[in-house]
């Protein structure tokens, strides 16, 4: 049997959180999984908390939140606050190391997003990255299907960039 | 975009609308509302592709009139919206009782009252759903728990509304609504679809009111050579107003009857765990849905759960909720109020078992601790 997965990633609107959620979805589905996928956001379009909430599973799903998350991605201090005293011991924090300076250091892992990004030479591929980053720590999809999700997300004149920083975030 | 082939991810809203089109629905008229405006905006995409019709109305009471003449002129109609346009689609809600127009309203429920929370789920407007339209009158209301079931219920509501002539309530809220998950949506080919009777008398001796054998009068459409006349004010079997004694009688009772002798086809309920159990749970729509996962975290602290999840609310289960009473220990209901449903509970409790309440008010979906909660309480 597969393992389950329990997935949050969490950071602020503007962000990408929500498609990045999408496309963990869609890939989980095409690996064969029952996906679940919720977020949560504010009234206002950008800025403010925001987060989506990815259940994997490969039987019927019944709560459809992370109950105990296995991976929670905080780009946010207000993000990285909300999770770290409440998840498991197994659970991985992948966060922002320029915006959480707070941080517990348990069983986590710090990442400058936004020195990767201007490498890359484009700040708003910060969702693709990642989620190759999220990859690169745990085998929650596929790489192929989760290229193919990236792909019909997203319109073809952006595909080059994105997959980019996916393949960069792969191999930090 | 066309319609959407093989497994897919989709949010609630989005099968809603698609089980709307594969129903048969071509007119929605509506007012977009968070959490709802998705479906809104397939309709806004995707009718016109079917031969059907979008509005986007000046507000909700605008919108269910035209859904309400919409049918009244053939066409399967529905409109979708939250608490305040729910709120203000109450008075015309009535109407459409009265003049027993088939159509659909969804209301996607979040936090209230007034503006409340208008991103987060609840499950508050039962009651209002029940009672919101004044004077006596029946409903048919019924709850998703999960985005299939958004499509598949979307067709169930219409296929109610056609048979027994009646506005149907679609009864999600924003987890439901706005969760996305993986659905496969059938070969609309192969569902099962109602369509309302029409008459088959001569058109000079129609009477739009007078009611068949199941008491639900056959429907003909305006322009139509039947005649049909649709009043809001008491009236006999022709549609016209009639003040004679005895007539309000007689029609309260028969659109009372013509839903509650029939309830077989109305009521459905899912039993989900042990038969036999400690606690029995109460739930609907996305509170059933974790309760069904509290039913595991209770079995590991040795507890013996099970749950009774109402589909359909309206009509209220009361033959199924009291036998379950009746079967088990103690009972919690779950819902996202501070208590709606629990006081039907009581109502027909006629074993004393003893009901709590597991509420969940917080703008979000129900925490299962706060279930569990109430389940530790009920076997103290």
């Amino acid at each position: 049997m597969a393992k389950n997965w329990q997935v949050v990633l969490a950071g602020e609107g503007g962000q990408g959180l929500i498609l990045a959620g999408r496309i963990l979805s869609e890939a989980a589905i095409k690996d064969g999984n029952n996906v679940s996928l919720t977020s949560s956001y504010g009234i206002a379009a950008r800025g403010g908390y925001s987060e989506s909430q990815v259940v994997i599973s490969e039987q019927e799903l019944y709560y459809p939140k992370c109950a105990s998350p296995d991976l929670v991605l905080a780009l946010t201090q207000q993000a990285y606050d909300r999770y770290a005293d409440n998840v498991g011991e197994d659970c991985l924090i992948i966060y922002d190391s320029r915006e959480v300076t707070n941080t517990k250091g348990k069983n986590e892992v710090g990442f400058d997003f936004k020195e990767a990004l201007l490498k890359i030479g484009n700040l708003k591929v910060i969702n693709s990255l990642f989620l190759g980053v999220i990859l690169k720590h745990r085998d929650i999809v596929s790489r192929d299907s989760m290229i193919e999700a990236m792909k019909n997300n997203m319109p073809a004149k952006i595909h080059d960039i994105n997959l980019k920083a996916f393949q960069n975030g792969l191999e930090q | 975009m066309s319609r959407p082939e093989g497994i897919q991810l989709m949010e609630g809203n989005h099968a809603c609308a698609w089980g709307a089109i594969d129903a048969g629905a071509r007119f929605y008229a509506g007012y977009p509302i968070t959490p709802s405006s998705e479906i809104a905006e397939v309709c806004a995409r995707e009718l016109p592709a079917y031969g059907g019709t979008y509005i986007q109305m000046e507000d909700e009471i605008g919108s269910i009139a035209a859904i309400i003449g919409a049918s009244l002129s053939g066409k399967k109609s529905f409109t979708a919206t939250s608490g305040p346009g729910f709120s203000l689609m109450q008075e015309n809600l009535g109407v459409g009782i009265y003049q027993e127009v088939p159509c659909v309203v969804v209301n996607i429920q979040r936090v209230g009252p007034a503006t409340g929370l208008a991103t987060q789920p609840a499950q508050a407007d039962v009651m209002q759903a029940r009672w919101g339209t004044h004077g006596d009158h029946p409903i048919i209301a019924i709850s998703p728990a999960s985005v299939q079931e958004m499509y598949d219920f979307t067709i169930r509501a219409f296929n109610l509304s056609e048979r027994f002539r009646i506005p149907v309530i679609l009864l999600g809220d924003q987890v439901v609504g706005q969760t996305y998950e993986n659905i496969a949506l059938p070969d609309p080919g192969s569902l099962e679809i109602v369509e309302r009777k029409k008459p088959t008398v001569p058109p000079e001796e129609y009477l739009p009111y007078q009611p068949d054998e199941n008491l639900v009068p056959p429907m003909a459409a305006y322009g139509d050579k039947h005649i049909l006349h649709a009043s809001s004010t008491c009236h006999c079997e022709t549609g016209y107003s009639n003040f004679k004694y005895g007539t309000n009688r007689q029609l309260l009772n028969r659109l009372k009857n013509k839903i509650y002798n029939y309830l077989d086809e109305i009521i459905d309920v899912e039993y989900f765990g042990p038969e036999k159990a400690e606690v029995t749970l109460v739930s609907f729509g996305s509170a059933s849905r974790v309760c069904k996962y509290v039913v595991g975290l209770a079995e590991k602290e040795g507890i013996k759960v099970n749950l009774l999840r109402l589909i359909s609310i309206w009509p209220f289960p009361d033959r199924e909720v009291q036998e379950a009473l009746a079967k088990t220990g103690a009972c919690v209901v779950a819902e996202m109020n501070q208590g709606q449903v629990i006081n039907e509970v009581n109502r027909v409790n006629t074993t004393n078992t003893p009901v709590h309440l597991a509420s969940g008010i917080d703008g979000e979906l129900i925490r299962p601790e706060i279930i569990m909660a109430s389940i530790r309480e009920a076997v103290k």
